[in-house]
């Protein structure tokens, strides 16, 4: 593949027509985020916390058709109920998945939690994953976490964390952007509204990125949520502000996962689908696995006449080593 | 989204020739039976063009277009939707013949002139079967289908007069201001259904954004209305997709896009509306069945056609 074969002006309605007439969108790279930080087996008993259930979980999606994993590691001292700020718990479920999947790509979260200082939310850096997500902006939700019941622990009260923020600062993330440079890691920038590619483009000048720019780019719901609400318009708009070079997996939270993908593999990006976006297969059904959400992207793409990425060629699209991460 | 979307399957149309697809139906009995094939599939209407049995060429014989309609009646539900369309060089009178005299409960109604081209896909297909295929497309580099507004004023009266609601055929921007130009004269009564068509070479080309701006356009125009897609060409799926995914509903089938994937071609209308309802399921959409479709687009029901 060229690097003109998967980056290109998405605003190019002619070249859009041309692609899909020759059946030349890139191959689609499907990310899972199988647990997250934030939900857990609270809402859906089959989201993967401990590590075998995640190394687990990442085999089988992987089988399904994932090329990436993004993974939180919980803390077990806390139930795992919420993200580990040690990097030893992540380096230990990054070998974990490791053994299971020879070369699917490894990408660990710095978003951490609403209770972790920034040098915790760094922990994963070090624990040498192939891409880390960089938040662009702070977090604010408009959520409450309800109580974990025995044999659950972790949160014995329900949490509002409707006055609580995850602070991101310009300086953070050229500190995290530093670090990721540093360490070889490919950055995912986490863009939840427009604005908030203005700190892309300050890492851009600050020659802090490397091309192409990899975003992931994330749809919420009018309520709750930080992100834009997704719809055909928000998204074309979003796309439409890319800047040059970019690569963009869509993220649609909750019921706008399944429409904001599809619009994804329609338009030449790509997807991130599981548990950590949305815990459900269908209104009103829970999904039993991550790897069920895995084989309704493929699904998909296949209708919609896209490849699935394999790990070698989302790598190859994304400038990550060939060489697989060892633990 | 909705939770129902009607799928529309046009089983021949007037674009192809025999020449560019050896699936394309021909006869009154294949195109019944495709149109049956397209309902067992998901489709709840069926948009209907005849052609001469033994050289396909596109034509508006009564004959023809009965034997087809009461071939489908007989077997299905499904709503039928007569094209009047009709051929080159036809009066406003004779292309209403079809609405007149069968009274359907649907019938395409196009909202405007357009220059309709078609010539440029001799430029990819050089083997015909038949010596009217070429020809015919060619003839298309100055050719302008007339809609005048003295022509659609006489289409809005017609329908009207038979109770046939009309699908506003819809191929470029402009159109929504000639059907919010015949509601405002009262031709044309509310809610109305509206077909984007998108992809004609001589109407607007098929985008996310295109496609987005017709729909607000005409909210901002008509207000609220029913919609439905088609799209020509192979950029079919991915823009009926995103009607599905922006509360509307799709046309798929032959007349459209003869293809069912990159490199292989559909054998059967059924087998792309097969392909859009699967998709649409993906997204938690179901098919309206026929009488479903008969509700949402606001139809006088099968008992009340003429044929």
């Amino acid at each position: 593949m060229k690097y003109s074969d998967y980056v290109w002006d998405y605003k190019d309605v002619v070249q859009f027509e041309e692609r899909i007439k020759n059946g030349t969108m890139p191959p689609l790279i499907i990310s899972v985020a199988i647990t997250g930080g934030v939900i857990g087996k609270e809402a859906n008993p089959n989201l993967p916390e401990s590590p075998e259930e995640q190394a687990d979980e990442a085999y089988a999606c992987y089988k399904a058709g994932a090329s990436a994993v993004h993974i939180h590691a919980r803390d077990p001292q806390k139930g795992f109920a919420v993200t580990s700020s040690r990097t030893e718990h992540f380096f230990n479920i990054n070998r974990m998945v490791r053994e299971r999947c020879p070369d699917i790509i490894i990408n660990n979260t710095t978003g951490g939690g609403f209770d972790m200082t920034r040098e915790e939310r760094m922990a994963s850096l070090s624990a040498n994953p192939e891409v880390c997500s960089l938040n662009c902006g702070p977090i604010i939700l408009k959520a409450t976490l309800p109580a974990r019941k025995p044999p659950l622990s972790g949160r014995d009260e329900a949490v509002a964390l409707d006055d609580r923020i995850i602070i991101v600062t310009f300086r953070e993330t050229e500190l995290f952007s530093q670090a990721m440079m540093e360490r070889n890691i490919k950055p995912e920038l986490e863009i939840y509204n427009p604005q908030q590619l203005n700190v892309v483009h300050n890492l851009i000048r600050q020659k802090l990125l490397k091309k192409p720019y990899w975003y992931s780019v994330i749809f919420s719901t009018y309520l709750g949520g930080l992100a834009v609400p997704g719809n055909l318009k928000n998204y074309i708009n979003m796309i439409d502000n890319l800047p040059a070079d970019s690569m963009f997996q869509t993220i649609g939270v909750g019921l706008n996962q399944v429409p904001m993908m599809t619009l994804s593999i329609l338009t030449g990006g790509h997807v991130r689908v599981g548990m950590e976006d949305n815990l459900f297969h269908r209104r009103g059904e829970l999904l039993k696995s991550n790897a069920q959400a895995v084989e309704k992207a493929v699904r998909l793409a296949g209708e919609l006449g896209r490849e699935v990425a394999t790990p070698e060629q989302a790598r190859q699209m994304l400038g990550i080593s060939e060489i697989p991460s060892r633990y | 989204m909705k939770e129902k979307a009607v799928v529309t399957a046009a089983i021949t149309g007037s674009i192809h020739t025999p020449g560019m697809s050896q699936y394309l139906p021909i006869t009154p009995q294949e195109i019944a039976d495709e149109a049956v094939r397209a309902h067992e599939a998901g489709a709840a209407v069926c948009h209907i063009h005849v052609r001469n049995p033994e050289t396909g060429q596109p034509v508006s014989d009564m004959n023809l277009y009965r034997e087809a309609v009461t071939r489908i009646k007989s077997r299905c539900n499904i709503v039928i939707c007569i094209t009047t369309g009709g051929g080159l060089g036809m009066t406003a009178e004779q292309r209403l013949i079809p609405v007149s005299t069968f009274k359907p409960e649907l019938g395409s109604f196009n909202a405007g002139s357009i220059n309709f081209a078609l010539f440029h896909a001799l430029d990819r297909y050089r083997n015909f079967k038949f010596d009217w295929e070429s020809k015919y497309l060619a003839m298309t580099e100055d050719f302008i289908f007339p809609n005048t507004f003295k022509s659609m004023k006489e289409f809005a009266r017609i329908f009207n007069e038979n109770d046939t609601k009309p699908e506003f055929e819809v191929y470029d921007s402009g159109m929504i201001n000639n059907i919010a130009f015949m509601i405002e004269k009262g031709q044309v009564k509310r809610p109305v259904y509206v077909q984007f068509v998108m992809g004609v070479l001589g109407g607007i080309t098929p985008s996310s954004e295109n496609l987005l701006f017709l729909v607000d356009y005409a909210k901002k125009l008509i207000g609220e209305f029913e919609f439905s897609v088609c799209v020509a060409g192979r950029a079919q799926f991915p823009i009926c997709t995103q009607s599905l995914l922006i509360g509307g509903n799709v046309r798929v089938g032959l007349e459209d896009n003869l293809y069912l994937d990159r490199g292989t071609m559909a054998k059967s209308n059924g087998e792309q509306v097969a392909k859009i309802v699967r998709i649409a399921r993906e997204l938690g959409i179901e098919p309206a069945s026929a009488d479903e479709a008969r509700k949402i687009l606001g139809l006088k029901g099968l008992d009340k056609v003429n044929f």
